[in-house]
């Protein structure tokens, strides 16, 4: 249902990514890691319009998307969170859901739904900067599905959260994927979540693909083992 | 629920004494201070929609109360248009100007740049008037604006100004709490966060252009006919730091908050006048004191009150 083919972009002389393709099937939830500056941030910056890509393409649902605009490419049915956790910080928690559900949507109930599907009814009316740090990963992710997406990306949910609050927000993910159809892509450091949580990941170094594959082999990768996972298994986990 | 009813029957006091101010023996002089309050606190208003709301920094806006105020004075003088025509046409004309002549570049630069960019459109205009001599007046400006209607006393001209003030701020309430509001505050706390959530950021932005240029000119038209005349001065330093004195004291980006503000700066900057040559240094005293120790502005003042009020009613009457 998404693709990328051959996507490039430089900023100046910085290459942050170069000729990345792949695919992502519809209903999956599809991983990507990779060590600190990678490119993954930027791979989603790209995708959804935010910066152009210097070359490449990428296609949605048999669409050719690139150059798109980031609100056209929300109207289309792709939706996204950021890494730096970003809400309506004067907006209550469920306005930030209604931007999302009548700019996105179109459909001002879609807040309510997802408003229920998070829990969020008791925080409804509490301003969006008076919340903790799990519950603004909420908002920021209630107000993506509120939009209605197809595709859901989600730049390091997890960073920065207790183990309970991932295990939480894991079920969360799943049941995104489950009850609403909707397809996922999630970056990660923590490659033993990504393995657990998706078929298919992939990795991302110096910009380029450094694994394409099955979410189970990825250990046994020599190359991933040597350039991320620095032969004994230590980098990922230190990025935590 | 207590605090809403405090709030909105000292909202209906306020009105109703305003209603009923002229017979209560309001002077000429008085009341034309209530006048000015009226068109300033509309022009305060529909630049912190910009400013305080949509978070765009335009520093432009005496330039649209001005393209409205010469439009409709140039129409009722020269052309002998009437004025409930002429304040709608001052309306559309400057929000047609400053929406493609300020909007469209604008919106393609940030931050310091809009602002720089507002300025210097606002800046030209005064030049503007001096090469077209002959139907703006120049330096002199325009005298003699047909009032709002023939005989027009200054009773005459509050009450169409209070009924124009209502009725813009009506409008603005209306436009901050829909869903164009939403989009405008959700920009200026997340720009790149509203536009992956399928707001056209310039749409968005352009109609902010579009409908504080609108209100803001149509202001202009007001002044003209209550007032009868218009000079290159109403553009001057004075009137552009004494505006964003009354949004920044009242309260940036609160409903109210310019409102109050225009209310200190109008009455104060009057009152102050006793003080001679010291007015202007008095008011800036002034502005830095509520500034610091208030630094979301009177409005910040208003909810400590209101806070103090509902911790005492709630001592007196403890519930559960
Ligand atoms: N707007 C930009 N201008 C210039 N350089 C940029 C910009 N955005 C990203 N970069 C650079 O591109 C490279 C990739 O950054 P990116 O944020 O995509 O990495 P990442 O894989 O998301 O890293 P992290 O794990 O730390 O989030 C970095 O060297 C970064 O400095
Ligand atoms: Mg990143």
């Amino acid at each position: 249902m998404f693709a990328t083919k051959g996507l490039s972009k430089s900023f100046g002389r910085l290459t942050a990514l170069l000729n990345v393709s792949f695919e992502v099937e519809e209903g999956e939830i599809f991983g990507i890691a990779g060590p600190n500056g990678a490119g993954k941030s930027t791979l989603f910056n790209v995708i959804t319009g935010i910066y152009p890509p210097s070359s490449g393409r990428i296609f949605f649902r048999g669409k050719d998307i690139t150059n798109y605009k980031p609100d056209q490419i929300c109207h289309l049915g792709i939706a996204r969170t950021f890494q730096i956790p970003t809400t309506f910080h004067t907006l209550s928690v469920y306005d930030n859901l209604r931007v999302g559900a009548i700019f996105g949507a179109r459909r001002p109930q879609s807040a309510d739904e997802v408003l229920e599907l998070l829990g969020l009814e008791a925080v409804r009316h509490r301003p969006a900067r008076n919340l903790d740090l799990y519950t603004t990963k909420l908002v920021m992710l209630g107000a993506a599905l509120a939009t209605d997406c197809k595709l859901l990306m989600l730049d390091e949910p997890m960073a920065g959260l207790s183990m309970a609050e991932i295990n939480q927000f894991l079920e969360i993910v799943r049941r995104i994927n489950q009850e609403k159809g909707v397809t996922i892509i999630i970056i990660e450091h923590l490659l033993d979540i990504l393995i657990s949580l998706t078929k298919r990941m992939l990795i991302l170094s110096d910009g380029q693909v450094l694994y394409l594959g099955d979410s189970k082999e990825v250990t046994a990768d020599r190359r991933v083992v040597e350039v991320y996972l620095g032969g004994k298994g230590g980098i990922a986990h230190a990025h935590r | 629920m207590k605090h809403v009813n405090w709030k909105f029957a000292l909202a209906v006091l306020v009105l109703v004494f305003i209603l009923l101010y002229p017979w209560l023996g309001a002077s000429s002089y008085t009341k034309h201070l209530f006048i000015l309050f009226f068109i300033w606190s509309i022009v305060a208003a529909n630049w912190n929609l910009m400013m305080g709301y949509a978070g765009i920094n335009s520093l432009g806006n005496i330039g649209f109360m001005a393209i409205g105020g010469y439009t409709a004075g140039i129409l009722a003088k020269s052309l002998g248009v009437p004025p409930f025509l002429t304040i709608p046409i001052a309306g559309i004309v400057t929000s047609a100007v400053v929406t493609l002549a300020l909007g469209l570049p604008a919106l393609r630069l940030s931050g310091i740049y809009i602002a720089l960019l507002t300025l210097i459109f606002a800046d030209t205009l005064p030049s503007l008037l001096t090469q077209t001599r002959e139907i703006t007046g120049g330096a002199m400006g325009l005298h003699e604006i047909p009032p709002f209607y023939p005989g027009m006393d200054k009773t005459g001209a509050y009450y169409i100004c209070f009924v124009f003030f209502l009725v813009v701020l009506f409008i603005i309430y209306r436009i901050v709490h829909s869903p164009t509001g939403m989009a405008f505050v959700a920009l200026r706390d997340s720009e790149n966060f509203a536009y992956c959530l399928g707001v056209n950021k310039f749409r968005e932005r352009l109609k902010v252009f579009a409908l504080s240029s609108l209100l803001t000119g149509a202001a202009g038209g007001m002044y003209v006919h209550a007032l009868g005349d218009i000079s290159p001065t109403t553009l001057g330093i004075e009137p552009f730091l004494l505006t964003i004195a009354m949004i920044e004291l009242g309260g940036v980006g609160t409903f109210l908050g310019p409102i109050l503000g225009a209310a200190v700066i109008v009455f104060g900057n009057e009152f102050l006048r006793l003080a001679g040559t010291l007015r202007l240094t008095l008011l800036g005293a002034l502005i830095c004191t509520i500034i610091l120790f208030y630094p979301g502005g009177v409005i910040q003042l208003f909810h400590t009150i209101e806070h103090r009020v509902e911790r005492l009613l709630n001592r007196k009457t403890p519930t559960t």
